[in-house]
């Protein structure tokens, strides 16, 4: 008898296929595109825009990116963004930590740090955000977002701040009425 | 003779790398440029073309793909993001293999570019890369079904039709063609600005 047994064959499995919930990105539908692209934050040293809207039925998509200034490149980006940074909170936000959000027309709100996985077994209390995957590098950074629900009507407000980089709390509102309209479109 | 003698100078510090022309600008956000338009359908899946931004030499744009249910363990729908798929699975290198996608743009002047060029060649020598350059800009999947390829073409596309041309015959798109007015590019093009200046 070998003393390394290959293990026992196990049956195929069924692909696994995702649940999703009103409160996930469709994936049954690509959405529509929302032309609009502004910028949230800005210092000397980086700025930071909103683009690449998507619409649905129940929520949108878009990315954030991020450029900076030659000579202002992250040597470490994951010091800026995602998971290693956000571990580091515990005695406040680190300064080399850039963080967003966004406030509905009915205050509520969300932030990057409260960003959630796909497809959470319980309906959120709020709106919520999901997602942040991406890249980049030599200081220009995309990363895209899924938010739920669609934002009610009237304003919605973009907030960014990022010590690091020179960019105090920064508000940027605008209309929500082009991704609330893109959303009621035919797909 | 001094015991203590001032250091040399520093050297010079080298040149900074310039980001030649051709690759897809860092300073500038650029303007987007309402397109949504559905490049092919076929029972297996939908390809749309969105988030064009016009840069003052190029542009860059997304394909999104849709796939339905019944063809999403299909293992063609891997060869949606191009070259590589093509290189490390084609047994005939006389022919495409039909689980490639296959992407190309074409200008009114009739020059051309597609996915299949040797992305190497840009990065190699001290010229252009042949123009038109199509090059991909990341993309993957986004979520289970949902297709993603970004690109990015150098230079602007002149005045008259810009053609974009797909096939993918394992998912059922023939030879497609969809044409749109590069005016539209052009003049959004010179509305952008930098974000800073080039030193």
């Amino acid at each position: 008898m070998a003393f390394f047994e290959p293990p026992t064959p196990q049956p195929p499995s069924a692909p696994r296929q995702p649940v999703l919930h009103e409160w996930d990105e469709p994936d049954d539908s690509l959405g529509r595109e929302v032309p609009l692209q502004f910028v949230i934050g800005r210092s000397q040293a980086a700025t930071i825009a909103v683009r690449r809207i998507t619409a649905y039925q129940n929520g949108f998509a878009f990315e954030v990116s991020v450029r900076l200034l030659p000579g202002r490149e992250l040597t470490d980006p994951s010091g800026f963004f995602g998971p290693r940074a956000q571990r580091r909170t515990h005695n406040g936000l680190p300064d080399e930590l850039f963080r967003f959000g966004l406030e509905f027309a009915d205050g509520s709100t969300v932030t990057s740090l409260q960003v959630t996985g796909i497809g959470g077994p319980n309906r959120p209390r709020g709106p919520i955000l999901a997602g942040g995957g991406g890249g980049g590098g030599d200081g220009r950074f995309d990363m895209r977002y899924w938010v739920w629900p669609l934002p009610p009507p009237d304003r919605l407000t973009f907030l960014s701040e990022w010590p690091a980089q020179d960019l105090p709390l920064t508000r940027r509102e605008i209309d929500t009425e082009p991704i609330r309209t893109a959303a009621k479109a035919p797909v | 003779m001094a015991f203590f003698k001032p250091p040399p100078p520093p050297p010079a510090p080298p040149e900074r790398w310039r980001r030649p022309e051709w690759m897809l600008p860092d300073n500038y956000l650029g303007q987007p440029v309402p397109t949504d338009i559905e490049l092919a359908r076929s029972a297996k899946v939908r390809i749309v073309l969105r988030h064009l931004i016009a840069y003052p030499t190029g542009i860059e744009f997304q394909l999104v793909g849709l796939v339905h249910p019944v063809a999403r363990n299909d293992e063609a729908v891997g060869g949606f993001v191009g070259r590589p798929y093509y290189s490390e699975r084609n047994e005939d290198p006389s022919r495409l293999p039909d689980g490639l996608f296959r992407f190309g743009i074409e200008f009114a002047d009739g020059s051309k570019a597609t996915t299949l060029q040797d992305q190497h060649i840009a990065y190699h020598g001290p010229n252009h890369p042949p123009s038109p350059w199509l090059q991909p800009s990341g993309g993957g999947g986004s979520s289970p079904g949902h297709l993603n390829a970004g690109y990015w073409v150098w230079p602007l596309p002149p005045p008259g039709l810009l053609a974009f041309v797909c096939e993918w015959p394992a998912l059922g798109i023939p030879l497609t063609r969809r044409e749109i007015d590069s005016g539209p590019i052009r003049a959004a093009a010179v509305q952008t600005t930098p974000l800073w200046d080039e030193e």
